[in-house]
């Protein structure tokens, strides 16, 4: 799997987390499970140390299309973009091939990767 | 959420009737690696990675020998649930102190709309002590199904 594909999967993951863990419906299921979950900056600095080594013009577009959509990768399931929902080249239907390379969706412009 | 419903998340080959690992780290990495060979995921790296970033902010050893580790991520199509014993139980650093035994992993994607009404529900289901020390007599998934579906 591409390493660079790879980072962004996390990063995103990590900001999502670091979003929901301030949700209240999150506060209101983990007091449920008796669970409490201590200050985030831990996530902060994971994802900051993250971020770090993603190269910049990748990194730059990350945060455009964070921006525009709210999301920058986009799951593939059965070779369609989960961002807009176009069908990807059939050459790219095998999840080894598409996530071998740092690869955009041509009609969004999301990072794809093939789940 | 039905129990029917609950039970519609868990599968077959998302049942892992003993756990080798015996540390903390081991657990999340064996139960990630399953659900690549399952191939529910694409790379359990991800999953273990974000799951040791959850855990991070606080152990989700929920007490009473349970533990439900969770995260969202794009790495997964729905959500998904790995049902995982060890008998002899480890320690999580759960709320009380005690060993866990019964292990629940719970990913999901980012916008699944389930996965808090799923927690809540599984914490309800494991917070009944006959419950819990039924689960730890299972040997297989039948009879795993069969259990929670008995639940009133």
């Amino acid at each position: 799997m591409n390493k660079i594909l790879q980072k962004l999967v996390m990063l995103q993951d990590l900001d999502y987390m670091i979003v929901e863990v301030k949700s209240k419906d999150v506060k209101i299921v983990q007091k449920k499970m008796g669970l409490k979950i201590k200050g985030d900056e831990k996530l902060h600095d994971a994802r900051n140390a993250l971020e770090q080594t993603i190269p910049p013009k990748v990194l730059s577009k990350y945060y455009k299309l964070m921006e525009r959509f709210g999301r920058a990768v986009a799951p593939v399931v059965d070779n369609k973009c989960m961002g807009c929902y176009v069908t990807l080249p059939k050459r790219l239907a095998i999840r080894e091939l598409g996530n071998r390379e740092l690869r955009n969706c041509e009609r969004c412009g999301m990072f794809l990767y093939w789940v | 959420m039905k129990q029917s419903k609950l039970l519609s998340y868990f599968h077959e080959d998302l049942f892992i009737p003993e756990l080798r690992a015996s540390s903390k780290d081991g657990i999340l990495k064996e139960m990630a690696a399953w659900l690549e060979s399952s191939k529910k995921v694409y790379k359990a790296s991800i999953i273990y990675d974000l799951l040791k970033k959850r855990e991070g902010l606080g152990s989700t050893g929920i007490g009473g020998g349970v533990a439900i580790p969770h995260c969202r991520s794009i790495a997964v199509e729905k959500l998904i649930v790995l049902f995982a014993i060890k008998s002899k139980g480890i320690d999580f650093k759960s709320t009380d102190k005690k060993p866990v035994k019964l292990f629940f992993m719970v990913v999901a994607p980012p916008h699944d709309v389930h996965y808090l009404v799923f927690l809540g529900k599984l914490v309800e289901l494991l917070t009944d002590r006959k419950i819990k020390k039924m689960l730890l007599k299972i040997k297989s998934f039948e009879e795993f199904k069969n259990l929670v579906s008995e639940v009133k």
